[in-house]
């Protein structure tokens, strides 16, 4: 055990020997430094370790007690934050020694000593003006590292950060005075102890604001951003991690006396933290450079930890992971809330500033030069996990802590600071995962993420990724993948914590994501790990099993049958596609965990793990960035909207409405929709059909397992019977609805494959929505119905599809033409799968139709039933176009000619699909019964006259008989044609081109197919109905977001003056906000 | 006096501020800075001050009973002398800064310093 | 067992047989009142009969591939699916048809079969016009669907039922119960879609391509040809049945022959209706149509459906 003096004087040592002893070689002075850095970190451990058994410890220096000496005293916070400052001390250290070496020398070694030492001193002495002392040292450490560098303008950095720092010290300084003329005392815990003292608004006041200036506060802050902008990335991390760590626990010291003696204070910082974040995320958006916006990161990270350790209500959860880890550290839960925060902040903050190290250049300028790590796992998987672990994602421990935090506030009624916190990181996911997107776009991903792609014409696909920068050597990657590494354990650890207890089954996802991607790193060939995929679903299938019931029963075939079935496919192409099957089985495992969570924090859990898998899906596209970018965030808006309602409990219909709203997001209805067309097209083939087939049900179950919430009123009171009958199911019916024909109308007039098969889910997703609003038993059927249909005939549609675009090489409808005879078996599988999409009978789309109107009629929503019927005429529409100008007419000479049917494992799952069609469609009672049997328990069919009559099945309203329909129309077809083979015996085949018009043949036959804006007439009569709205509503949210931030970052105009200026309108701010007067 | 010696450090802390809000000249903002010390050097010594006080040093002329009483509270005394360090070394600093910041760019305004924004 | 399916296939052969013969009649007859009009002699009346076995009776015959083959036969699988799933004489066995496998739904769904079917084969071709003839009829269909839909909304809300049968059976009883006096605004709405469902004039566009000698009849040539012919008359008559049944009381009486005749006499007139307007209007632009049938047949449509609701 070492006692805490210990620390500092060795670090003063190393300061004051390193520059002697470099003389005697580099080599020793680097080892040494490592050395006694890990010592550091061993230190802090064991601290931790003893202060568990014997409490603080406490030491006295100069052989006195307090006050006549200064006393170090390290609690367990204090123990704990000084081990993540010197981790992240012994990985910049490593970093800066072995990747920078021409940077950093003995020179900076020795500064780097005392900085730590002063990081050292701040967390741990109990003497204000000591605090003072180690304050300055700091930042003259500080100010020395950031001569190392070589951006020129880090010098004018600097300069702005002495100018804040000096005026900084002198409030503190000035506080620390009137304090002692107060007290007569400078040791914390003797103030803090004499209770009944005379007014110490004024020294605390300035004290306070002292220690905030250097913690960022808005607007006091621009000197920081610019330093950050400038300075080695290295110091970068340093400040960021270590500095900020150090001067929050300093803030926490500090926080006792506030509260015995300040409560207007705690009031104004809390009101200054919260628009620190705020504010600090909004001006984030608009930045070019990644390192400062990096910067703007840390000042919304920091202002949320000291936000949440200032609300009186954020430690109320009783989550049970963070119960656990209290009583273990004895901690608060408050404090163990600041720590999680404080660590997954430092670590992946330190690790992202460490990872601009290896870029190009620091901008996010749109330039082709910028997809620089595309393919490159080594700088990609650092970089994505810090993002997510900054964005509060799982399992990081952001995730938990902000979990913790949102579901107190919501335990306390505290809307103000759930609606702070949660935009305030959708402003921050944006900027980060923009930044992310940015950085491993493909070369041929032109132009901004934001600026739409049109496909040129006839342009060939854009060529596979290049490899990207590789890092070489590849170890210098070391510092950021091992604090992630050691922040994901920390986060899989609170994970296990949260979820053991019954819920163990819901980490899977997490232990399949490290399972296959061990399987990619050890080079698997790619069938093996396809099979070792399917048994992995199998083996998970087999484990819920017992858990499923009717409904999850349903859902869970649609998710992980379904998705088996869709694995065939990927056994397509050769190349060993890294990272495919990790994210593709860990959302599915995730998708699965949805139907099997017991608790709100589980089920948001698998939601996000959901989100956070698919989104990695989705990026892989070649051009997907944008689309990528649009998914995320409405992702997650739309899972903050989720996590709201989780944690106000449903109180009331306007929250019930928001979760409402989460779901529509996530299943891209009207108004929300944009993000759907991009990311199931833009994502790769094969991935798309899972996308859209499976995923896109999960916000349906949700909604099915929710359904006690929508029917809230809103007028319960009223007097009049229409307002109170309007309550969450009457506003989901018109959005079904809406979403069913606006799906319809956009499909209709893209040319691009992959978006028409989008914009068609989102219109099939619409008719799921209404059916489900219905609330009733057969609307309840109907969505389930549709729900499993649509599985089949999207799956059906999009792996068809992948075929021919890998066959092809296109995306655009009216590039093909006449492949029936090239590809049959595609163009069965795509006739029967738009046959029952369309709903002619007799395949099972009629099934969902019959059910649907009927449904409808019973429930009197006779409008919605006539717009239903409109729309899916509007479908027949897009789906003949579809087939037509893939299959049908003319081939481009030249173009197409050797090209074959699509492989082997494309047409095994499309062949095992198309027999499940034609079974259901035989004998819908094989469907339809179980369905009815999944919503007996909520709605008994007895109740509102649905029966079955043989293969009848009869509804108060009219009735349909599936296998009779199949045996009349094989009846029908085939009379007619045995008809004409027999009178048209001689027929002659002739060639494709063999065709006449105008009583010539033409000249160019390939020229004249007819497949560009097929509907021409139909947009002139009804394409003002598609108009971009949507789309420029929320260009329009982005574009007034993006000037807002654009308005708040002008104050931070570069001038040094300008910046003290900032700092005394601070202080007078901050002053008015804690009640003060002048 | 002692008010007498409050009002004077904040007026020379006044002073040393508006000399860094005001003087675009790098060098005069320095000076600026180094005022501003100044004046809460004096408040720090003004707390410590007591009318009529001795030198708080213990030895036959002063009893530790009558320490108490009578001598000026030395606290203040050593934190004005590391505070004063500490103030020299940040000036000092500053200083280099802003050779540097002339050499990159030759101008002494601070106004044209602002590479470095948004 | 066996027996049933006999009589039934005896049953059906008879209503097809009757439906076959009777819309060939109509063909044949609106041809020469439409001449009449124009101030022409005409085709006689068993035009129809002539065309059908002649083209029937050609030896030779040309295909595309197998969709092509394929898609006269969807045409009139759909034509005689549609007439089949139709009651066409209420109260009568042998003219039920096959009515019990699905309702007034199955039916508008059963339509798409065969226009898709077609569709899909004239595709085949590789000839632009079919798809530019297909675009245009889909486009008009999604149209007139939408007011035809209200109508059978409206309809089926007025009765309780999909079940054509149950909508004739609330029909009798006297012209005062029909719903084209007890729901003027659903009947007005499916009279006006109708008129595009037909494909006569003003909405004939569709069939342009046909009528200057080019397109799907030229490369549906021989029995192809024959079969799309025969559907002709057996669709016309289907929908014609379906119209009575739902807007005119249907067809009943005791005495199945006199029932027949006043199936005739109704759907003689509803087609009469058809020409009518057909000779006296001007033919539409494909969007202009869109945007009729969006108009007022629509408005009408809604206006039936509300009076539902309220």
């Amino acid at each position: 055990m070492v006692t805490p003096i210990v620390i500092i004087a060795a670090a003063l040592a190393m300061a004051f020997l390193l520059p002697v002893l470099e003389k005697a070689g580099k080599g020793l002075i680097k080892t040494l430094s490592l050395l006694v850095l890990a010592g550091f970190f061993a230190a802090s451990l064991s601290w931790v370790a003893q202060i568990l058994q014997t409490g603080a410890i406490i030491s006295q220096t100069a052989g006195f007690k307090a006050p006549v000496s200064i006393n170090l005293s390290v609690s367990m916070m204090e123990a704990t934050g000084l081990a993540v400052i010197y981790l992240v001390a012994l990985l910049s250290g490593a970093f800066q020694i072995f990747v920078k070496k021409a940077v950093w020398q003995g020179k900076e070694l020795s500064l780097y000593f005392a900085l730590i030492l002063g990081l050292s001193g701040l967390v741990m002495t109990r003497d204000l003006f000591n605090l003072f002392v180690f304050m300055e040292i700091t930042s003259i450490s500080l100010y020395g590292l950031l001569v190392s560098g070589r951006d020129e303008r880090r010098f004018e950095g600097g300069f702005k950060y002495m100018i804040a720092g000096g005026l900084s010290s002198a409030f503190y300084l000035i506080g620390v005075a009137f304090l002692y003329r107060e007290t007569g005392q400078l040791n914390l815990d003797i103030i803090v102890a004499q209770s009944g003292q005379a007014n110490l608004y004024l020294p605390l006041l300035l004290l306070t604001i002292g220690i905030l200036i250097e913690l960022k506060p808005f607007p006091a802050n621009g000197w920081a951003l610019d330093v950050y902008e400038s300075a080695d990335p290295g110091t970068g991390a340093v400040i960021s991690a270590m500095n900020t760590t150090a001067l929050i626990l300093v803030f926490m010291k500090l926080m006792p006396l506030l509260q015995a003696f300040g409560s207007g204070i705690v009031y104004a910082a809390l009101i200054i933290a919260g628009l620190t974040f705020f504010l600090a995320n909004l001006a984030g958006i608009r930045q070019t450079s990644g390192r400062r916006m990096l910067g703007y990161s840390s000042l919304a990270q920091t202002g949320l930890i000291l936000f949440v350790l200032l609300s009186p209500s954020a430690g109320l959860s009783e989550e049970r992971g963070l119960s656990i880890i209290a009583s273990m550290l004895r901690l608060d839960t408050i404090e163990v809330i600041a720590l999680a925060l404080l660590i997954n902040h430092a670590l992946a903050k330190s690790a992202l500033f460490w990872l601009t190290e290896f870029l190009k250049k620091d901008a996010l300028h749109k330039s082709s030069e910028e997809g620089d790590y595309r393919g490159n796992r080594g700088w990609l998987i650092p970089a994505g996990m810090a993002v997510l672990a900054l964005t509060a994602l799982p399992p990081f421990p952001g995730f938990w802590a902000k979990w913790a935090v949102i579901t107190s506030f919501g335990a306390a009624g505290n809307i103000g600071g759930i609606a702070v916190i949660l935009i305030g990181s959708l402003l921050e996911v944006y900027y980060l995962f923009r930044w992310f997107i940015r950085t491993q776009a493909h070369g041929e991903d032109g132009g901004d993420v934001i600026a739409p792609q049109v496909p040129e014409d006839f342009a060939p696909e854009a060529a596979p990724a290049p490899a990207g920068l590789t890092i070489k050597p590849a170890w210098q990657i070391f510092a950021p993948a091992l604090s992630i590494i050691i922040l994901t354990s920390l986060g899989l650890a609170w994970a296990f914590l949260s979820l053991s207890g019954g819920q163990e089954l819901l980490l899977l996802p997490l232990a399949a994501l490290a399972l296959y991607a061990l399987f990619d790193l050890i080079a698997l060939p790619f069938a093996v790990k396809n099979i070792l995929a399917m048994a992995g679903l199998g083996g998970y299938a087999y484990l819920i099993y017992g858990e499923l019931n009717n409904m999850t029963l349903i859902f869970g075939a649609v998710f992980i049958a379904g998705s088996l079935v869709q694995l065939f496919l990927l056994f397509n192409k050769r190349d060993k596609r890294s990272g495919l099957l990790p994210f593709l089985v860990m959302m599915i495992l995730s998708l699965g965990n949805l139907l099997v969570f017991k608790s709100s924090l589980g089920f948001f859990f698998s939601w996000e793990m959901m989100t956070v898998s698919s989104f990695f899906l989705v990026i892989r596209g070649r051009q997907a960035s944008r689309a990528s970018l649009r998914y995320i965030m409405f992702s997650l808006a739309g899972a903050f909207m989720i996590m709201y309602a989780l944690a106000d409990g449903f109180r009331g219909p306007l929250t019930g409405l928001v979760f409402a709203i989460g779901l529509l997001i996530k299943m891209g209805a009207i108004g929300f929709h944009i993000w759907l067309p991009g990311a199931y097209a833009e994502a790769e083939d094969e991935v798309s059909t899972f996308l859209s087939s499976v995923l896109s049900k999960a916000g349906l179950f949700i909604l099915f397992i929710t359904a006690g919430i929508y029917g809230q009123t809103f007028f319960p009171g009223a007097g009049n019977a229409f307002l109170a009958s309007i309550d969450i199911n009457a506003i989901l019916g018109w959005i079904g609805v809406i979403t069913a024909l606006a799906g319809a109308m956009m499909a209709l007039f893209q040319e691009d494959i992959k978006y028409t098969l989008a914009y068609s889910s989102m219109g099939q997703i619409g008719y799921m929505i209404l059916a489900f609003s219905i609330q009733s038993h057969l609307g309840w059927v109907t969505a389930l119905y549709l729900a499993v249909t649509h599985l089949l005939f999207k799956g059906l549609l999009f792996m068809a599809i992948a075929g021919v675009i890998m066959r092809t090489g296109t995306r655009l409808m009216y590039q093909m033409g006449g492949l029936i005879k090239k590809m049959p078996i595609s163009f069965i599988s795509v006739l029967l799968a738009i046959i029952a999409l369309s709903g002619v009978p007799p395949l099972t789309g009629f099934g969902g139709k019959w059910l649907l109107y009927s449904s409808l009629m019973e429930k009197g929503w006779y409008l919605h039933a006539g717009l239903a019927m409109f729309s899916s005429g509007v479908a027949f529409l897009y789906l003949f176009r579809l087939i037509h100008t893939i299959f049908l007419g003319q081939p481009k000479t030249g173009m197409f000619e050797n090209i074959k049917e699509a492989p082997i494992w494309g047409l095994i799952p499309q062949a095992i699909f198309m027999m499940v069609i034609m079974g259901f469609s035989m004998f819908p009672s094989l469907l339809i019964k179980p369905l009815q049997a999944a919503v007996e328990m909520v709605y008994p069919a007895a109740a509102e006259g649905v029966a079955w009559q043989g293969s009848t099945v009869l509804s108060s309203l009219g009735y349909w008989n599936g296998s009779a329909v199949m045996y009349v129309t094989m009846g029908v077809f085939l009379i007619p044609l045995a008809w004409l083979m027999i009178v048209n015996g001689r027929i002659q085949k002739v060639k494709q081109f063999n065709i006449v018009f105008a009583a010539e043949r033409p000249y160019k036959p390939e020229t004249t197919h007819y497949a560009y804006n097929f509907f021409s007439h139909y947009q002139k009569a009804l394409g003002f109905l598609v108009e971009v709205r949507a789309e420029r509503f929320w260009t329009m949210i982005r574009k007034s977001t993006d000037a807002l931030g654009g308005l708040v970052r002008r104050i931070y105009s570069g001038n040094a003056q300008t910046y003290a200026f900032h700092i005394i309108i601070f202080v007078i701010l901050f002053h008015l906000l804690a009640g003060g007067t002048f | 006096m002692t008010q007498l010696l409050y009002i004077l450090a904040f007026v020379v802390m006044a002073i040393g501020l508006w000399g860094i809000l005001s003087r675009r000249h790098l060098i005069r903002m320095i000076i600026g800075f180094s005022i501003l010390d100044t004046g809460i050097h004096i408040l720090l010594v003004a707390i410590g001050y007591r009318k009529g006080g001795t030198a708080p040093i213990l030895d036959e002329a002063l009893s530790k009973g009558e320490a108490l009483m009578n001598a000026v509270d030395p606290v203040p005394s050593a934190l004005v002398l590391t505070a004063i360090v500490i103030g020299l070394a940040v000036t000092a600093l500053m200083l280099s800064f802003a050779v540097r910041m002339v050499q990159n760019n030759p101008t002494m305004n601070a106004d044209e310093h602002k590479e470095l924004k948004w | 067992m066996l027996t049933s399916i006999l009589t039934k296939a005896l049953y059906t052969l008879i209503s097809f047989f009757v439906i076959l013969n009777y819309s060939l009649l109509l063909l044949g007859t609106m041809a020469r009142v439409r001449a009449k009009v124009q101030g022409r002699i005409g085709q006689p009346v068993w035009q129809p009969y002539i065309d059908i076995i002649k083209n029937n009776a050609r030896r030779s015959g040309v295909t595309h591939g197998i969709m092509f083959y394929l898609g006269p036969v969807f045409r009139l699988a759909g034509g005689l699916g549609t007439y089949f799933f139709i009651p066409v004489i209420f109260g009568s066995k042998i003219f039920a048809n096959f009515s019990f496998s699905g309702d007034v739904l199955l039916v508008m769904y059963f339509i798409f079969f065969g226009q898709l079917g077609m569709a899909l084969g004239a595709g085949e071709s590789g000839h632009p016009y079919s798809p530019i003839g297909v675009a245009r009829g889909l486009a008009q269909m999604t149209a007139f669907e939408l007011p035809f839909s209200l109508a059978v909304i409206a309809v089926a809300a007025q009765y309780g039922s999909f079940s054509i049968t149950e909508i004739v059976a609330a029909q009798q009883g006297g012209w005062q119960n029909w719903v084209a006096f007890t729901n003027p605004f659903a009947m007005a709405a499916g009279m006006l879609a109708f008129l595009g469902m037909s494909m006569n004039n003003p909405f004939s566009i569709v069939i342009a391509p046909q009528e200057i000698p080019i397109g799907p009849p030229t490369e549906m040539h021989s029995s192809f040809l024959g079969m799309l012919q025969t559907n002709r008359a057996i669709f016309n008559g289907a929908k014609m049945v379906l119209f009575m049944n739902l807007f005119f009381g249907g067809a009943a009486h005791p005495n199945i022959f006199i029932a027949l005749g006043i199936m005739i006499m109704k759907t003689f007139l509803i087609y009469l209706y058809v020409v009518f307007v057909g000779v006296s209007f001007p033919r539409f632009r494909t969007e202009q149509s869109i945007r009729f049938f969006l108009g007022v047949p629509t408005l009408l449509g809604l206006i039936a459906v509300i009076q539902q609701m309220i």
